[in-house]
């Protein structure tokens, strides 16, 4: 049986006013690679920072390794990794230094810590920079060094609050890679992140997060389950009448349609031939068409449907 | 863990160019300035030229005519006389060609200001009054001994001044040589400020990874204080070296106590830093603005910028001078310089302690906090 990692019961977190956690219950087994998507400001590094001890929060319960969480939880604290979602270097340390550092406080052994931290530059790839300063890194280096800071130790735990937020995709698609391989090698991850493609891409299960409560909890074909059958279909075409459009919007199923850009979406919910009942309106009005698909629901469908508003702000 | 902690906390700020070159050059500088400003003062002081005086013979007398004799002659002689008339005489000293105005008849002597040339005439004038009984017997039954009763008590007079110029030399200009190294250690404290703002979670996401970290949040910030302190300790060596070898300014026969001063000096200004960064919540600007106002007011009540500050807080707060880190530190030096003995010098650094210990708890006991309610 996997054992439980993290256990968080009824969590409550206030800002003077705000309720930042709304009674949040999480549970996170070995292995897992967890995933807790969610809009800015939904609470995810608030439950990250609760996680760690470093906050206080007015109600609730957290055990990780199946012991309570303090600040001087020492031996619940080494076997954690942790990054930020603000890169946390020194900036007069050199790269290997800085590793060097943040491993020494939880790797008293030389021997073993010198081990680990040129086994954490091999991992990110900073072979070629030891010695360069943090402001001489490109920012995608910059991310890779603070996640050696977090790993060099070999946690079984690892938790990382939006490692790739400002990365160029290549730096991206090589933390993704990264955080597998920590996986693989017996690491428990959690992963947090407002970009659904990522949280699809390598999480084995996901809560989603909205305004400090967690409303949605599964694997992502069990998230997209939850929105019933719901398709998105998407007809290129150069012209549309507004009749023709009112037309769509009254038929059975359709629940939204918007024609821009010269294209057509329609979101349908049930049944398999809504395509069909779609063209057919199209051919009976004499409107020609060019490329026509179909689309399984995102995770920002499921957010939408149960949020009634987009997972993503619209300047990401 | 901690050796760890330290010796990268050290390294960085070894190599924050930026502080390492505010420490290094701002006590330079200002020293410089204050050389330059008082030098025309210093040399008169140290090089201890005999004393321009004019003498008025209103009325004859003997034994004092031998006494001035014997001390305007000679390489290391006490006065040089001209011998003249009252309106003369005063017409000299209003000019500033001598420091002051003797008379035979019965030694009154005139002076225009103060200053140490006005003091060495007073003390001379001072010490032939007290010896004149013993001068004029003298000269009555044993005039052969006369020399040697003259001699020994104008070796007394020039043993009192040099004295004063070697062992303390409590002038204005040496003063504020102590005030700025004072400064210099009280300004430290913006150095302190980094043992909160490396190690709390609510200052830095650096803080925050020593926190999530197994090790114990008190050697995190101890690793910082002792590396702040170990930073300032080495500034204070560079600028007491400064002042001492480059500027060649005189602290004495007791250097090495000075260099003890101003370490101690430095420790104290550092955890200073540390209390203020603890109790002023904010950005770093925010403690930075605070730790300099804090230490730019002590270095003014100790006088750094207007001499008499001490003295006038010595009269109507005294206790004020005991608590005011950089007057304490100013002090120890002054007492080191002026005192034949080192109870007061003892006393002032037992006070530094005493304000290393309190600062440094008090610092500990702001920060100690475990969990934070904001981030
Ligand atoms: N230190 C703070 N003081 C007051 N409100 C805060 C503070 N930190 C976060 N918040 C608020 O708490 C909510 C959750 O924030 P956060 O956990 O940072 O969200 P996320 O990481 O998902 O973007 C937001 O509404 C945010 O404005
Ligand atoms: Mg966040």
């Amino acid at each position: 049986m996997e054992q439980t990692v993290v256990k968080i019961e009824n969590l409550v977190k206030r800002y003077n006013d705000l309720i930042a956690l709304d009674h949040l219950d999480l549970t996170i087994k070995e292995g897992e690679v967890y995933g807790l998507l969610g809009p800015n400001g939904s609470g995810k590094t608030t439950t990250m920072n609760c996680l760690l001890s470093l906050l206080t929060f007015d109600k609730g319960n957290i055990e990780i390794f199946g012991k309570p969480m303090s600040p001087t939880a020492y031996d619940i604290k080494k076997d954690i990794g942790v990054i930020m979602q603000n890169v946390a270097v020194y900036d007069e340390l050199t790269v290997r230094e800085n590793i060097d550092y943040f491993c020494g406080l939880y790797i008293r052994d030389k021997q073993e810590r010198r081990r680990c931290v040129d086994e954490a530059i091999e991992f990110v790839g900073l072979e070629d920079f030891t010695k360069f300063y943090p402001k001489k890194l490109s920012g995608g280096l910059l991310r890779r060094l603070n996640i050696a800071c977090g790993i060099a130790h070999k946690p079984k735990l690892i938790l990382l609050d939006e490692p790739t937020v400002a990365v160029d995709p290549q730096s991206r698609n090589k933390i993704l890679e990264g955080i597998l391989q920590l996986n693989k090698n017996g690491a428990t991850i959690i992963y947090t992140s407002h970009y659904m493609e990522e949280v699809e891409q390598i999480c084995t299960r996901i809560a989603i997060m909205d305004k400090g409560r967690k409303i949605a909890e599964g694997t992502k074909d069990e998230l997209k389950h939850m929105v019933k059958n719901t398709d998105t279909i998407t007809v290129e075409m150069n012209d549309l009448p507004d009749s023709v459009l009112g037309q769509l919007k009254e038929m059975p199923h359709v629940y939204s349609v918007t024609y821009e850009d010269g294209k057509l979406v329609a979101a349908c919910s049930g049944g398999k031939h809504n395509l069909i009942r779609i063209l057919e309106v199209l051919q009976k009005n004499d409107l020609s068409f060019g490329r026509v698909y179909s689309e399984q629901p995102t995770l920002n469908d499921v957010f939408l449907e149960i949020t009634g508003k987009a997972l993503r702000d619209k300047e990401d | 863990m901690f050796t760890n902690d330290y010796k990268y906390t050290l390294l960085s700020t070894l190599r924050n160019k930026r502080l390492i070159g505010w420490l290094m050059i701002f006590p330079i500088v200002l020293s410089i300035l204050f050389k330059v400003t008082f030098s025309g003062i210093y040399d008169k002081q140290v090089s201890f030229d005999p004393v321009p005086a004019a003498i008025v013979e209103d009325e004859p007398n003997e034994a004092f005519s031998s006494v001035i004799d014997s001390v305007s002659k000679g390489e290391n002689r006490l006065l040089d006389v001209t011998y003249t008339n009252e309106e003369e005489a005063l017409e000299l000293l209003d000019k500033g060609d001598v420091f002051g105005v003797i008379y035979t008849s019965d030694i009154k002597l005139t002076v225009n200001g103060t200053g140490i040339e006005q003091t060495i005439l007073k003390s001379f004038t001072d010490r032939y009054l007290v010896t004149e009984k013993l001068l004029n017997e003298t000269a009555a039954k044993h005039p052969e001994k006369l020399p040697d009763v003259i001699a020994s008590m104008s070796e007394d007079i020039t043993v009192i001044e040099q004295d004063r110029l070697s062992q303390g030399n409590p002038d204005v200009y040496i003063t504020y040589m102590y005030n700025l190294i004072a400064m210099v250690a009280v300004c430290s404290s913006v150095t302190g400020l980094s043992t909160v703002t490396e190690t709390q979670a609510d200052f830095s996401a650096l803080g925050a990874r020593k926190c999530i970290s197994p090790t114990p949040k008190l050697i995190n910030i101890l690793a910082v204080l002792c590396s702040s302190w170990t930073v300032t300790a080495v500034c204070m060596m560079i600028s007491v070296t400064f002042l001492a070898f480059v500027l060649k300014i005189n602290f004495g026969t007791r250097l090495p106590l000075v260099y003890l001063g101003a370490l101690m000096g430095g420790m104290t200004g550092v955890s200073m830093g540390f209390t203020i960064g603890s109790l002023v919540k904010g950005s770093y600007e925010k403690k930075n603005t605070a730790a300099m106002i804090v230490s730019l007011f002590f270095s003014f009540m100790s006088g750094l910028m207007l001499g008499d500050m001490k003295y006038i807080v010595q009269d109507h707060i005294p206790w004020f001078n005991l608590i005011n880190p950089a007057a304490v530190i100013s002090d120890s030096f002054y007492f080191l310089n002026i005192d034949e003995g080192y109870e007061r010098f003892i006393s002032r650094l037992i006070i530094m302690v005493i304000m290393i210990i309190v600062f440094t708890l008090t610092g500990f006991i702001f920060t100690r906090r475990k969990r934070y309610a904001s981030i």
